[in-house]
């Protein structure tokens, strides 16, 4: 009797291991495979400013096929690697951030794959020379005044002020170029971009975009201005 | 054959007469309710014995080099067949090892078994404790990662706040004036060889005094210790009712011994060997060392001393605490065993378990340590992002890119040292929200040479933004009209006045 007592114990333990473990594991599993893919590297690199999903976040919106076509490979490469001037970090460890080269193509690799869209390239390039403020503040006028407000900031607009001198002090050219072009839609704006879904009569054209930075930009002012 | 077999033994019996000398030690006589409670100690020792094995075949892996050590490991979990399980069983043993030791201490003290006349055993088993412990903290070392560093690091920074002596102490205990190679092989030294073979002839000592003093009875209610009659009394009766060790006692250690040694081998096959984390790199400021479980409570109770005290605590706490559970036994030799006419003790022993238990969690879960990359990491609430102007946009950014993420959460997300941000918009008015972000305070560094003016009025205006949904933005009446204007930022807010162009 007091054979069995002692035995079984031992005897179901052993059992219930075995039968627990579908494998008794001769090679350590590589803990490092969720951060190696692409979506690990995202959601530890990139979520913090860019959003979750690559949408709703208060950086530009990563999962929209319109960006991603339009912007080169080279180009996403190089803004991750080295930054942008802004407050988009520089990530690459040529640049003094941790992640490698290798890292950063199979991050853009990864967004391009499943977030992009063939075809989906804007007419517009991504970059461009700003054209005359002047013109810039007509189109102004009539594209984006109706929910940004007023430049004079009298009319703050539904969707908040883009002419406020702290807002430009923060953000660059490309900034401005690239929020004309591919708007916030993840965040239901309507905004006037030349990018599909906008009426044909509404969509501003390559001279309207470079002309409507350039008035922005001669909206900043020349002081202050925050260099990153 | 086995009338050669019963030769050889009968010779060497002959000429060494160790059965003689090992039967009565492996058959005395133990009392007879001494069931379940004193598995421990026999737990510890397998403990120790499986530390003294892979220990051992550990040291013919590991390369106690600063330069080599982090890739031997590495080489050990990688290459070596089976390395990583030998190096996590090594581990995993070394935390149930100390499991056992506190737990067979909590039952000895527990039921009065250190009173006379036993109390040299649980000295002994006291020194038994700290050299557990000195294994436990210098094993960490051996993994020479960031753990490790830091580990070291805050020992060295104990050692040298003691008073006259304290550079020469942490010269002595770094091998210099830093953590170097020297280090290394110095506490590699004490890990396999110093404290093995202390822990070794204390355990034997430790033994020793276990067969002399006899295994103490379960204690019953109206039997208190009287020292004059004491042991006769326990003879008399382990004479009259006891069963031998072996194998009547010895069955029970076995099988907890069993059980113990599955479910440590079975956690080392699931959760495999304890780092190394990251190289031991005083300029990675990403790191977030911690320290092995059994030092968890340290951690947590250095954390939470208040500044003014720390150096007294940190230099008075250990030798008092050291003396206090050495003297136990001279302060309470006699009396009662059992626990329900102790209350004090009880008591006592319940308290510390608990702020022991209460330290560990708060080591865990450490609410008051940075997240060190929640900056790249952790996604502003979307809630809020739905309803920001471009300039609060922007705000948000700053929060990310100046990794205050990093201690504030917002709904939650993110470190806990600082206040959650998720509603600060409806706690401190614009001009509060400023001074803070600019002046600091509180623990939070100040940020009014590191932030642009326009950077500070994005924050600010962010921050303002933080509200539960239908909350206004907090104000202070009649103090500035601004703070009364709802979400938007001031037009020409004072702090947004350029600097003059350099």
């Amino acid at each position: 009797m007091r054979l069995v007592v002692s035995v079984v114990p031992v005897a179901i333990g052993w059992g219930m291991m075995l039968a627990g473990c579908d494998r008794i594991p001769l090679e350590q599993p590589a803990a490092t495979d969720a951060v190696a893919s692409w979506d690990g590297l995202y959601m530890t690199q990139c979520a913090g400013c860019h959003g979750a999903d690559g949408v709703r976040g208060p950086a530009r919106p990563l999962a929209d096929p319109a960006y991603l076509a339009t912007v080169s490979r080279e180009d996403l490469i190089r803004v991750i690697a080295r930054g942008q001037g802004t407050f988009m970090p520089a990530m690459g460890t040529v640049a003094g951030g941790t992640l490698a080269d290798a890292e950063i193509e199979r991050l853009v690799d990864g967004m391009r794959k499943v977030w992009g869209k063939e075809g989906a390239a804007l007419a517009t390039p991504w970059a461009g020379a700003p054209g005359s403020a002047q013109a810039g503040g007509a189109v102004y006028a009539s594209f984006c005044q109706s929910c940004h407000g007023a430049p004079d900031g009298r009319s703050a607009g539904s969707a908040g002020s883009v002419t406020d001198a702290n807002y430009l002090r923060l953000v660059s050219d490309q900034a401005l170029r690239s929020a004309v072009l591919f708007g916030r839609r993840d965040l239901g704006g309507a905004c006037n971009g030349p990018y599909d879904g906008q009426p044909r009569d509404r969509r501003l054209s390559a001279q309207d975009v470079a002309d409507v930075v350039a008035f922005l930009a001669s909206r900043r002012p020349e002081s202050g201005r925050s260099t990153r | 054959m086995l009338r050669g077999l019963k030769a050889i033994i009968g010779w060497t019996e002959d000429r060494s007469g160790m059965i003689g000398v090992v039967t009565p030690i492996i058959t005395h006589r133990v009392p007879r309710n001494a069931k379940w409670w004193y598995v421990f100690g026999s737990a510890t020792l397998m403990f120790f014995c499986i530390q003294l094995v892979s220990g051992t075949l550990l040291a013919t892996l590991y390369a106690p080099s600063a330069a080599d050590a982090y890739q031997s490991l590495v080489y050990i979990d990688t290459q070596v067949p089976m390395g990583w399980m030998l190096r996590a069983i090594h581990g995993w043993s070394s935390n149930a090892m100390v499991l056992m030791v506190v737990v067979h201490m909590l039952q000895v003290f527990l039921h009065g078994a250190f009173k006379f006349p036993r109390e040299l055993t649980w000295m002994v088993g006291v020194l038994l404790l700290f050299c557990t412990l000195a294994l436990a903290f210098t094993g960490q070392i051996m993994r020479w990662d960031q753990d490790a560093y830091w580990g070291l690091g805050i020992g060295a920074s104990i050692v040298d706040r003691v008073p006259v002596l304290g550079n020469q102490l942490r010269n002595i205990m770094l091998g210099g004036p830093y953590i170097g190679g020297a280090t290394l092989s110095r506490f590699f030294a004490l890990h396999v060889f110093v404290l093995p073979g202390l822990t070794i002839a204390l355990v034997g000592l430790h033994l020793w005094l276990i067969l002399r003093n006899g295994v103490s009875e379960m204690p019953k209610v109206g039997e208190p210790v009287v020292p004059a009659t004491y042991r006769r009394d326990f003879e008399a009766r382990t004479e009259r009712t006891g069963v031998p060790f072996f194998p009547d006692a010895a069955q029970r250690d076995m099988v907890f011994c069993g059980l113990a040694l599955i479910v440590v081998v079975g956690l080392a096959a699931l959760y495999g060997p304890f780092g190394p984390n990251g190289n031991p790199d005083p300029t990675v400021i990403d790191a977030n060392p911690r320290p092995d479980g059994a030092f968890l409570w340290i951690f947590a109770a250095l954390a939470l001393l208040p500044a003014q005290v720390e150096t007294f605590l940190l230099l008075a706490a250990p030798p008092v605490i050291v003396l206090l559970l050495l003297a136990i036994p001279l302060i309470s030799p006699r009396g009662e065993r059992a626990p329900t006419r102790r209350p004090v003790s009880v008591l006592a022993m319940l308290l510390v378990c608990t702020a022991l238990a209460a330290l560990t969690w708060l080591g865990v879960t450490s609410p008051w340590s940075p997240v060190m990359d929640a900056w790249t990491s952790v996604p502003t609430p979307v809630r809020l992002v739905e309803r920001l102007t471009p300039l609060q946009m922007q705000g948000a950014l700053v929060m990310q890119y100046q990794q205050c993420r990093n201690c504030h959460a917002i709904d939650g997300t993110g470190g806990m040292r600082g206040p959650d941000l998720g509603d600060v918009g409806s706690r401190l008015s614009w001009d509060q929200l400023v001074r803070q972000v600019q002046q600091g305070g509180g623990n939070m560094p100040a940020y009014g040479k590191t932030l642009s003016a326009a950077e500070t009025v994005a924050v600010v205006a962010f921050l303002q933004a933080c509200r539960t949904d239908g909350q206004p933005p907090a104000f202070i009446p009649g103090a500035l009209e601004r703070a009364a204007s709802g979400d938007l930022p001031p037009v020409a807010a004072p702090v947004a006045a350029p600097p003059a162009a350099p």
